[in-house]
């Protein structure tokens, strides 16, 4: 297990939730003073290091043991449900300010083509290679792009140029900081930043702490789970999940089927009107829209529930007095849900699952399947995939004989924003744009233990053997089909 | 058995409704209590958005002005009362 994760930084991570998970499994739960001098052990003088020294290494993990535990990284900062994503400052590196530099590559020939190129009279020959006067330079990067010996890097700060809405900017320090009134909790930042700098908050104590107590709870997992797990089917994971301590463990998949016909009603309304349709499933896509296209949020987006509140709420009406843990690969999925007092308590990803697991011993791949369960179709499966939603919303359409309409899938942050600007000033041309920020879609996000393109393949393997059922059989096996999944407006 | 029900949604656990299970263990231990007194945790019990302090029902009573600092005595309070 310690070699699942690709940066040491996640790795640290998962061994402050291993523990922490047994300490609130145990009798004597959870300290901050004990969980705080056991991760001071993690590094010592001796290593591993990382950063200047020892001190400013457990400064850092000290800070991640507060976001595991549910508090903020910043011991002054106040609680805030609303941002997940948070800058660790001690882990910041304060990486590359400047994003145009010259490299000794440089030999000061005769052409001078990076000074030819520099449109702001911004390249200088010095004594020992070209400088930029940074006063001038208005990073368009055209010197770089002229040098004949790659001479000249464009290097742009990982998280800023992973971020799509331009939310991140530094102190005086140069340190990361988050503008929180525009980050939309994708957690494209958190992926990017080499030094495990930006993280998450996380829950998973309240959440053991409540199992332990044996507190009804259920848990709801995105259909992107299938395939984490090594060699693990869908029940096995599902069934490890109980082993936890949950009531029992659902497909969010089920809500998936509701909302692809849910839509697709919608879709009808908004064709007839000639307005495009954008789908509600992927949060930091309905965030982006929400706090950077307050028009296209009011006028184009589904007001259909997502899929995983679509079946909390068929799980409420039927279980009012269970709580329901939702379990994907998804950090904006943690503010959808958590932000403030919603149908879904709390929400886990797949990193924070397998440290429960490693807590408890718990191999889902040796778990015995007792018996079958009824499951759902492979187009609200596939709603883990780019592309998968508009389809699923296409079959829906197929299966009511209607008239085939037209989509557009975009994949990852940028496209959405690209998209959304087309929508803005009237080009977007396609009946539904489906947004999805992780590139690949929910396969790819932030909260996952493996890569893509594996589990892309594990699932499709699996979902071969299904029966193959239509998106109407499933509303009609899990009664699903009359039940109200639109957001009172 | 009398039902002591500790909210743990996140709004409560941020202000420290694990330490209040931890502090009330600890009671029932001193107590003497371990017949008489289940603890459970909750999931939200909405005690945020009604500004009762801290989430905590005693056999379906909800508690109200529940803080960190008298919780251990507000709790001990409404047991005894409860259990009379």
């Amino acid at each position: 297990m310690a070699n699942m994760f690709s940066n040491d930084a996640r790795t640290f991570k998962f061994d402050v939730m291993v523990q922490l998970a047994r300490d609130a499994y145990s009798d004597k739960g959870v300290k901050e003073e004990e969980i705080q001098a056991w991760a001071r052990n993690l590094v010592t003088l001796g290593g591993p290091r990382y950063r200047c020294c020892v001190y400013k290494e457990r400064e850092v993990l000290r800070q991640r043991v507060r976001l595991a535990m549910g508090k903020m990284a910043d011991d002054a900062a106040e609680y805030n449900p609303r941002q997940i994503v948070q800058v660790i400052d001690a882990a910041c590196d304060g990486c590359t300010i400047k994003k145009i530099r010259v490299t000794d590559n440089c030999r000061k020939c005769m052409a001078k083509s990076c000074m030819a190129a520099c449109h702001f009279d911004a390249m200088n020959m010095g004594s020992e290679h070209a400088e930029i006067d940074y006063e001038k330079c208005k990073e368009c990067g055209a010197c770089a792009r002229a040098c004949p010996y790659n001479a000249i890097v464009i290097t742009e700060r990982p998280c800023k140029s992973h971020c799509p809405v331009d939310a991140i900017t530094w102190d005086a320090n140069n340190i990361s900081v988050i503008d929180v009134d525009k980050c939309i909790n994708c957690g494209q930042c958190l992926n990017a930043c080499p030094f495990g700098a930006i993280e998450d908050i996380s829950w998973v104590v309240p959440v053991v702490e409540l199992l332990r107590m044996k507190s009804k709870c259920f848990a709801i997992v995105a259909p992107s789970i299938q395939g984490q797990f090594d060699d693990a089917s869908l029940p096995q994971i599902m069934k490890s999940i109980e082993k936890l301590g949950f009531t029992k463990c659902y497909e969010v998949a089920v809500g998936a089927d509701m909302v692809a016909n849910a839509e697709y009603q919608e879709l009808k309304e908004h064709r007839e009107a000639g307005v495009p349709l954008t789908t509600s499933c992927c949060p930091g896509f309905v965030n982006m829209l929400k706090i950077h296209f307050p028009e296209q949020y009011a006028k184009n987006k589904s007001t259909t529930l997502s899929p995983m509140m679509a079946l909390a709420k068929k799980l409420k009406t039927e279980y009012p007095d269970y709580g329901i843990v939702f379990i994907g690969p998804c950090i904006a999925k943690k503010q959808e849900a958590m932000e403030e007092s919603t149908l879904v308590d709390y929400v886990l990803t797949y990193e924070e699952l397998v440290a429960l697991f490693a807590s408890r011993d718990i191999q889902p791949s040796q778990v015995v399947i007792d018996h079958p369960e009824d499951y759902p179709s492979n187009y609200g499966r596939d709603f883990a995939h780019s592309g998968g939603v508009a389809a699923a919303v296409m079959q829906a359409c197929k299966e009511c004989g209607d008239q085939p309409f037209t989509s557009v899938a975009a994949n990852g942050a940028s496209e959405c924003k690209k998209q959304l600007l087309l929508m803005k000033f009237g080009k977007f041309n396609a009946d539904i744009l489906e947004g999805m920020c992780c590139e690949g879609g929910c396969v790819a996000g932030p909260g996952t233990i493996n890569d893509a393109a594996t589990v892309r393949g594990r699932m499709a393997k699996e979902n071969k053997e299904t029966d193959h059922k239509t998106i109407t059989e499933s509303l009609e096996l899990f009664h699903t089909k009359d039940f109200d999944i639109h957001i009172q407006k | 058995m009398l039902n002591v029900e500790i909210c743990i949604g996140s709004a409560c656990y941020v202000k420290g409704s694990s330490q209040v299970v931890q502090e009330l263990n600890k009671l029932v231990e001193e107590n003497g209590w371990q017949d008489k007194v289940e603890v459970k945790g909750s999931f939200c019990m909405k005690a945020c958005q009604n500004k009762l302090g801290l989430g905590i029902r005693v056999n379906g009573k909800q508690l109200k002005g529940v803080t960190m600092q008298n919780a251990s005595e507000m709790l001990k309070t409404e047991i005894i009362e409860a259990l009379a």
